[in-house]
């Protein structure tokens, strides 16, 4: 019950948060949050599902917003279908990485993702007849029929709010089904996973597909809204910033991805004041909650909270004995 | 007359070592076939290499007649062969409950789209993978303790969760590896009787044990090994009185062994 009244009040705020915040800065905040969170719950499919690490996103955020850039830039397609065809893209750049990655182990497993993310970024950067290089890729502003001039930021701050949301009931879904079991289940002993018949190989290439496909549907979101992009999109800093909004927030729970993602995008705002100090002190501040809460902010406070009162009592008698 | 199952030649190295040696040996359906030898003798490796954890060096393993030699464990946990590991092996972070759940992976029906969509059939099949959880939670006692961490709980109640992961699978044969190791003596009864309610209710089991009081009382058949070979296979009083096990492995308790006798 307390899940649900969360949910329709979580659904209000989005509804209504563009007809309060009307400063257009901050409805632009607003969509850049959406966009992250869409990419942060993308890499959680991975990162806190599966307990696969992948060093490499920014391959499929930057690629998706490439595609969807030159495809609306260069051949007038619509926004529409730019983003479906960028979702597919990076889908099936998931699976081209997940093909070597997944035969690696540890820190080589990083590796391999962090080089695919690189050649990714070279090669952007090194045909500028399709990418304009590092000068950057402008993209048009897409037209929304019917909408005002003036009312684009509210158009996209809905689509992209409309695919989190969309994107988050099936993932709650599943994690709660009992593939969504199995997911965890290699996340947390992937031997044992194996033994009862969990296929993991075969799980984590399709996972990477589905993570990669939703993380260039963010980057696709991503492109025409901010109207230029670079190689630098497709750069480390990318792939780690989606790594801290997993883990600042909590992996593995979908929420926690959000909350990261609210943290990279909304509250960097108010250090706004701070200048070029800002990511350092937001880094400082990210590196000490690693450390004092290693399962993230928001885990800890949402196992208090639900902890059953009384009926988890055997369970803590249990604990007990055996400290 | 045909073998639940059958291995062949099994021969495993670890670069010099031989860790099992041309071991050959089946098991019939309905029994409780026990695998004894001294540390070291290769038990676990027999395990690892006929679940397809590791592949054998050479040989050929069959269960109900289909070769699964080079079969993945993901495969052979699908065709019917569950085990458990000598060491405790759960799923630490989820709740007792999520760790059997976890391990229903083979007996869900639903696929992707339905448990998306919630259709009926994804609830039908829920609610019976529900009933399927309770069964399990109760028969390797641990309903009580369900929402708890799997991390945490103490030893003997993971021992038993390992055993719940398995059945989890809704296994024909069932592997066991020590799985009364480090538990006291009353515990390793209730194994010894969680082992032939099992058996009684169709698994064909398989088991590891160290104590060779419960394994004489509990086996209907008994195979030795040592340094990786076969070196005796029979009924329990047969094995007792067998003098090449005497020597290489019951020797050390040769007393023990007499005062069964008397
Ligand atoms: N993965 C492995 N790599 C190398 N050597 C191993 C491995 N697993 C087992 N061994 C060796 O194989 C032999 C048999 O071990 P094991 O099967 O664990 O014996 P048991 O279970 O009967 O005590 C031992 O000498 C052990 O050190
Ligand atoms: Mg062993």
């Amino acid at each position: 019950m307390l899940r649900i009244s969360l949910a329709l009040a979580a659904l209000l705020v989005i509804a209504v948060a563009p007809f309060v915040v009307t400063d257009p800065y901050f409805q632009q905040v607003m969509v850049i949050f959406g966009i992250y969170a869409i990419f942060a719950v993308a890499l959680d499919i991975l990162f806190g599902f599966l307990g696969v690490h992948s060093f490499g996103h920014a391959a499929f955020f930057g690629g998706g917003a490439y595609v969807c850039g030159i495809l609306m830039e260069t051949y007038g397609v619509s926004f529409g279908l730019a983003l479906v065809a960028a979702t597919l893209f990076s889908a099936v750049l998931g699976f081209l990485i997940a093909i070597p990655a997944l035969r690696m182990r540890g820190i080589y497993f990083a590796i391999t993702t962090l080089f695919c993310a690189e050649v990714v970024r070279l090669v952007v950067t090194n045909v500028p007849d399709v990418t304009r290089g590092v000068m950057g890729l402008t993209t048009p502003m897409p037209s929304f029929p019917g909408v005002p001039y003036g009312y684009e930021t509210a158009v996209f701050y809905y689509i992209t709010f409309a695919i989190l949301v969309l994107a988050c009931l099936l993932l709650e879904r599943f994690r709660v089904s009992p593939l969504g079991r199995s997911f965890i289940a290699i996340r947390e002993n992937e031997q044992l996973a194996a033994s009862v018949g969990v296929p993991v190989f075969r799980i984590k290439f399709y996972a990477f597909g589905v993570s990669g496909g939703l993380a260039g549907l963010a980057g696709a979101i991503y492109a025409p809204f901010i109207g230029i992009i670079s190689p630098d999109l497709l750069s480390p800093t990318y792939s780690a910033m989606g790594m801290l909004m997993v883990v600042v927030g909590g992996f593995g729970t979908i929420y926690g991805a959000i909350f990261g993602a609210f943290m990279f995008s909304v509250v960097t705002e108010f250090f706004r004041a701070a200048a070029e100090l800002r990511m350092i002190i937001f880094s400082g501040i990210l590196i000490v909650a690693i450390i004092f809460m290693p399962r993230g902010v928001l885990t800890p406070l949402v196992e208090y909270l639900r902890r059953p009162s009384g009926k988890d009592k055997a369970g803590l008698v249990t604990r007990d004995e055996a400290a | 007359m045909t073998h639940l199952f059958q291995a062949f030649d099994i021969t495993k190295r670890f670069g010099g070592l031989v860790a099992l040696d041309k071991t050959s040996f089946h098991v019939d359906e309905g029994e409780i076939l026990g695998l004894i030898g001294p540390n070291g003798a290769g038990k676990s490796t027999c395990f690892n290499v006929v679940t397809g954890t590791l592949r054998p060096t050479s040989g050929r393993i069959e269960l109900m007649g289909q070769d699964i030699t080079d079969a993945p464990p993901f495969v052979t946990a699908r065709l019917g062969m569950a085990r458990t590991f000598q060491h405790t092996t759960v799923f630490p972070q989820l709740t007792v409950r999520e760790n059997i759940e976890a391990a229903c992976y083979l007996r869900a029906k639903a696929g992707l789209a339905p448990a998306l969509l919630r259709t009926p059939g994804y609830r039908a099949d829920q609610a019976s993978l529900d009933a399927a959880v309770d069964v399990i939670l109760r028969t390797v006692d641990l309903k009580q303790v369900e929402g708890s961490r799997a991390k945490g709980l103490p030893y003997g109640y993971l021992r038993r969760l390992g055993i719940g992961i398995a059945l989890g699978t809704d296994p024909v044969l069932l592997l066991m590896d020590e799985p009364a190791a480090g538990l006291n003596p009353t515990e390793s009864l209730e194994y010894a009787k969680l082992a032939r309610r099992l058996r009684d209710s169709g698994i064909t089991i398989v088991i590891v044990e160290h104590d060779m009081k419960v394994i004489m009382n509990l086996c209907d058949r008994i195979v030795v090994l040592n340094y990786g070979k076969k070196i005796a296979e029979g009924r329990p009083d047969e094995i007792r009185s067998n003098p090449l096990v005497i020597e290489s492995y019951l020797g050390k308790s040769r007393d023990e062994t007499e005062a069964d006798h008397a």
